[in-house]
């Protein structure tokens, strides 16, 4: 305790040199916390837009046929809970039928006989939680009864052309019927710019089965490590709705390949925080070194009263190790109120990206670096100081 | 091994010595594998309360009979006994921890921590070898202050101090561990006359009250006189005893 007071006390010998010595640390923590943290931004940026575009980490799709779809679509949604409740497996499933004429009117209101080209999704299951897409408002589809007018959730493209939440809209899938009025009950971002429109398949297949034309895809999402409990269940549940089925579920979702070019991504910025830790230990050490040889003076003395080589050593080494957990805590601080900043001002609520949460284990690595590049850098001016020759110093 | 176990026969040592020198010699390497000889067979032995005075020329090799004695520097020959104990043979914490306990220095140029108060300075040998009370030590500081007649200035840091001030804080921090030897290397040598009279003063004032021997370098003749005892090294011999 004696030791670190007057290490305490001989950080106000050289005010400057502390300063930088602290500094060119504090950089360096910082590093290593900052790469992390926009390692951790940068994966779930990609990722969420993958998630997004495509499904959620670990989802395989099974194409069933056309003639899959039947009158008899609430038996075999049925059919696929029950399937799915059987493997209780973590995860979630969702059929989706995206008819190939994708251009369709939509009349914004009822005034207007205007319609405008969108894209419309037939959905089953529960779709936000195989894909990312975050409600912005209003809530999710509920296809378990059909309901009258049938009810649609729009992405934020679509709400902006043509309302939000309460909305009524009139899709027209051909010249030939007429249109089918549907009511917005949610916002989604599902990362598109075309405007989009998910419907329940249980109510179009119910009241306007003339909008189903073309074949499914059921996506079961699972745990990342489950991939062969995965492809059984996908198995057994295409197996339970269309026996004629080809069953070749495929992986679905993009993470696999994204995670291995991020990670190229991390390495290159882990090793720039390795040389900027690097450099501040360098730093330190040349800092603690001149400030020996300034100090050699007073060490000495320090000697010829009393102090044996080991304080001399021990009161040097403190000094570098109470800098390093100072710019350590610094460090920590400051990372962790920029990713408290980054999370409530520099990502837009209605993305799909996460907040990053502070990442505590590179603070405590860093931490860790930070007090192991102190003693590191220490070491060097400590046993130079514990070796001074008294007699020398003192004629010199 | 105990200190008392390294105490050795002496039949040449009156038993009141507070130091013994026992034939020093030191010798330096020098470029192409010569030798110099700073010290050269040095003997002394100064008893309790005895003042010396070691006066030489630049060169002579005054300041590394004074670090040997004061158990900076080891020999490369002899003996150097203090309060009985062969400080040869200790190891270096030992050596430290006999300084600590033992020896004061004052030193030509002061050598204060400047980034310490004159208070914290005087306490410096107060922080190694073995612990004392923070009330005691505080006391301590106050007391030796006072005897060097700085109490006042105890909160000053070294460049707010004269030189006069700044040397006799040095002598304070010789004096706080109650040492029997203090060892001072020319103390004046950076004062003006004046200011130098004092100091020593101070010093051999100080010193007597506290029962100390003091042994001083200097080239002034009049700080010699002051002594009880005066040798002369010259080329690293001491001379005999000059009167």
């Amino acid at each position: 305790m004696r030791n670190y007071v007057d290490a305490l006390r001989d950080l106000r010998l050289h005010p400057g040199r502390s300063a930088i010595a602290g500094l060119s640390l504090f950089v360096g923590v910082l590093a290593i916390i900052a790469t992390v943290v926009a390692g951790t931004i940068t994966q779930e940026i990609f990722l969420a837009a993958a998630e997004q575009r495509t499904a959620k980490d670990t989802t395989y799709a099974q194409d069933l046929p056309v003639s899959t779809i039947n009158p008899d679509v609430p038996r075999f949604l049925s059919t696929l809970a029950d399937q799915y409740n059987l493997h209780a497996m973590e995860g979630a499933w969702a059929l989706l039928c995206e008819p190939s004429q994708t251009q369709i009117g939509i009349q914004p209101g009822r005034t207007s006989l205007q319609f405008m080209p969108a894209q419309f999704t037939l959905t089953a299951g529960e779709l936000p939680r195989v894909k990312r897409l975050p409600v912005v408002s209003g809530h999710w589809l509920d296809d378990r009864n059909p309901v009258y007018p049938i009810e649609a959730v729009v992405n934020l493209e679509a709400a902006r052309r043509f309302g939000g939440v309460g909305n009524e809209i009139a899709v027209l899938a051909s010249p030939q019927e007429g249109p089918l009025t549907v009511r917005i009950v949610g916002v989604v971002s599902d990362g598109r710019t075309a405007p989009t429109v998910f419907l329940s398949l249980t109510s179009v297949v119910t009241l306007r089965p003339t909008l189903v034309v073309s074949g499914q895809t059921l996506l079961v999402h699972g745990r990342p490590s489950g991939d062969a409990a995965i492809r059984r269940v996908i198995g057994s549940m295409s197996k339970a709705i269309a026996p004629e089925a080809e069953i070749s579920p495929q992986r679905f979702d993009s993470t696999p390949s994204i995670t291995q070019q991020l990670e190229r991504t991390q390495l290159i910025f882990r090793s720039i925080a390795l040389v900027a830790l690097v450099l501040s230990l360098l730093g330190m050490m040349s800092i603690g070194v001149a400030t020996v040889n300034e100090r050699a003076r007073e060490l000495v003395v320090r000697r010829a009263v009393g102090a044996r080589r080991r304080d001399i050593f021990l009161l040097v080494l403190y000094g570098s190790f109470i800098i390093g957990v100072l710019a350590a805590i610094a460090a920590i601080g400051v990372g962790a109120t920029v990713t408290y900043w980054v999370g409530l001002n520099a990502i837009d609520v209605e993305t799909a990206i996460r907040q990053p949460d502070f990442p505590w284990p590179a603070a405590v690595w860093g931490a860790v670096a930070a007090v192991g590049t102190t003693l590191l850098a220490g070491a060097l001016p400590a046993l130079r100081a514990a070796r001074l020759d008294i007699a020398t110093v003192l004629r010199d | 091994m105990a200190e008392e176990e390294r105490r050795v026969d002496r039949p040449n040592v009156p038993p009141q010595a507070i130091l013994h020198a026992d034939g020093i010699t030191h010798e330096v390497a020098l470029p192409g594998g010569r030798r110099l000889t700073v010290l050269n067979q040095v003997q002394l032995t100064v008893a309790a309360r005895q003042t010396v005075a070691i006066q030489g020329r630049s060169g002579s090799g005054k300041s590394t009979l004074l670090a040997t004695l004061g158990l900076l520097t080891r020999p490369t020959a002899g003996r150097v006994l203090i309060g009985g104990v062969d400080a040869t043979v200790m190891s270096d914490t030992g050596r430290a921890k006999l300084r600590n306990q033992s020896i004061g220095m004052v030193f030509q140029s002061y050598s204060l921590a400047r980034h310490l108060n004159a208070a914290q300075n005087v306490a410096l040998p107060l922080r190694y070898g073995a612990p004392v009370p923070r009330k005691h030590a505080q006391q301590r500081v106050a007391e030796a202050l006072a005897l060097v007649g700085l109490c006042d200035r105890a909160r000053s840091r070294p460049r707010a101090l004269s030189g006069g001030e700044q040397q006799r804080v040095a002598i304070a921090r010789a004096l706080i561990r109650s040492p029997k030897l203090i060892l001072a290397d020319e103390p004046t040598g950076a004062l003006d006359t004046v200011t130098a009279g004092k100091v020593i003063e101070i010093l051999l004032d100080s010193a007597r009250q506290r029962g100390c021997a003091v042994i001083i370098v200097t080239h002034d003749a009049s700080i010699a006189e002051s002594c009880d005892r005066r040798f002369d090294l010259d080329e690293g011999c001491l001379s005999a005893e000059t009167s």
